[in-house]
């Protein structure tokens, strides 16, 4: 028998849905500790297409969430696992820093871009980039929508699931122009790829 | 890693007539053939044209060595690419990670067999870094003739319209190794 490998393709990400319930999501948003910060590397530039036409361009709000959820935290790594045991098979530690919340504002962008830092003198990698769906206006419509360079995938995020995916893949962020969303963040890191 | 590429000046020179000749005698792979903007590519590779591989395999080695630190195994594909007048590519990436193999693209290797190159020529390799930037290659890859890049599969790269009679051609080649961890 031949395996065909170009018809074998595994895929590029893992959605797993419903990994909190609303009153978690609500929870979650409760927790957060101290003002958000902006992020923002744009110089008042109106992008109009910016999934498509740059790279990199973002404006966005963290915040730090208390302690108190970081069983959170524990329950997000059991789904990195799952998702490492059955499609990507990587050497991993575990979580870079605790998860923070990102609150993209109505017209705030994440543009393309990678989370693998490949030019970090750390002695790690980042491996996995876990972003969870928490908030949105109406929950009928995804919460944000990521964009993959890659075969040119887009995923909708419902609220409640999680997504996780190799952290070398280019991806955008699509949030709404005009509601607020909020996605709770974290990278998982593991020896330097080899 | 360090640096976004590595070249090796002129590594090829001495070797390039050889090449081409290797390259002539050999029966394309299927798949080979020319795109909208008349840019042709040839597949070769995965032992059709041992020499050259183990060649290039070589620089892949030193190059590794110095900037990367990865898992290799052999040179596992080659081809050929010539850009008319007018042609061009578009940013891409060699990456393969998602077949369900046993081993992943790490390295990627482009040969300069062409004369001088340079802005009014066009046909220049541009790199896409992760954070963003295009970023141009030393500009020693394109004085020497049978000069070779190296670079990894998580970079973007694309080739700038092509402004002479004469195509553009690279010789490319990509490196594999256990898959990435």
């Amino acid at each position: 028998m031949i395996l065909n490998n170009f018809e074998n393709v595994k895929p590029i990400y893992k959605i797993y849905d419903g990994v909190f319930t609303d009153a978690e999501c609500d929870q979650i948003l409760e927790k957060q500790i101290g003002s958000s910060i902006t992020l923002t590397n744009q110089d008042n530039e109106v992008l109009t297409n910016y999934i498509d036409k740059s790279y990199n361009f973002f404006t966005y709000e963290i915040t730090e969430l208390s302690e108190e959820i970081e069983f959170y935290e524990t329950r997000l790594m059991n789904y990195v696992l799952d998702a490492n045991a059955r499609i990507f098979g990587y050497n991993i530690w575990g979580v870079e820093k605790p998860p923070f919340l990102m609150t993209f504002k109505p017209g705030y962008v994440y543009g393309k871009h990678e989370d693998l830092l490949r030019y970090s003198i750390e002695p790690n990698d980042r491996k996995f980039s876990v972003f969870a769906f928490i908030n949105n206006d109406d929950p009928n419509i995804p919460v944000a929508k990521i964009h993959f360079d890659q075969d040119d995938q887009v995923v909708e995020g419902k609220k409640g699931s999680i997504i996780i995916f190799p952290s070398f893949l280019t991806y955008a962020i699509e949030s709404s122009k005009i509601s607020l969303r909020q996605l709770l963040h974290c990278h998982i890191i593991g020896p330097k790829f080899r | 890693m360090i640096k976004s590429h590595v070249v090796f000046p002129g590594a090829f020179a001495a070797y390039i007539e050889t090449a081409e000749k290797i390259l002539s005698e050999a029966e394309p792979k299927p798949g080979s053939g020319i795109d909208k903007l008349g840019v042709e590519t040839k597949y070769y590779g995965g032992g059709y044209v041992s020499d050259l591989e183990s060649a290039i395999y070589y620089y892949f080695q030193r190059g590794n060595q110095l900037n990367w630190g990865y898992d290799i195994s052999l040179t596992d594909s080659l081809r050929t690419e010539d850009i008319p007048k007018g042609g061009y590519l578009r940013e891409r990436k060699e990456l393969n990670h998602f077949y369900h193999n046993y081993t992943d693209r790490k390295l990627f290797a482009i040969l300069n067999v062409n004369e001088r190159l340079d802005e009014s020529t066009g046909g220049l390799i541009y790199l896409h870094t992760s954070d963003g930037y295009q970023e141009p290659l030393d500009d020693i890859f394109y004085k020497k003739k049978g000069s070779a890049v190296i670079i990894d599969v998580f970079t973007k790269y694309s080739i700038s319209t092509v402004k002479t009679d004469n195509p553009v051609r690279y010789i490319t080649a990509s490196c594999s190794g256990n898959k990435f961890l």
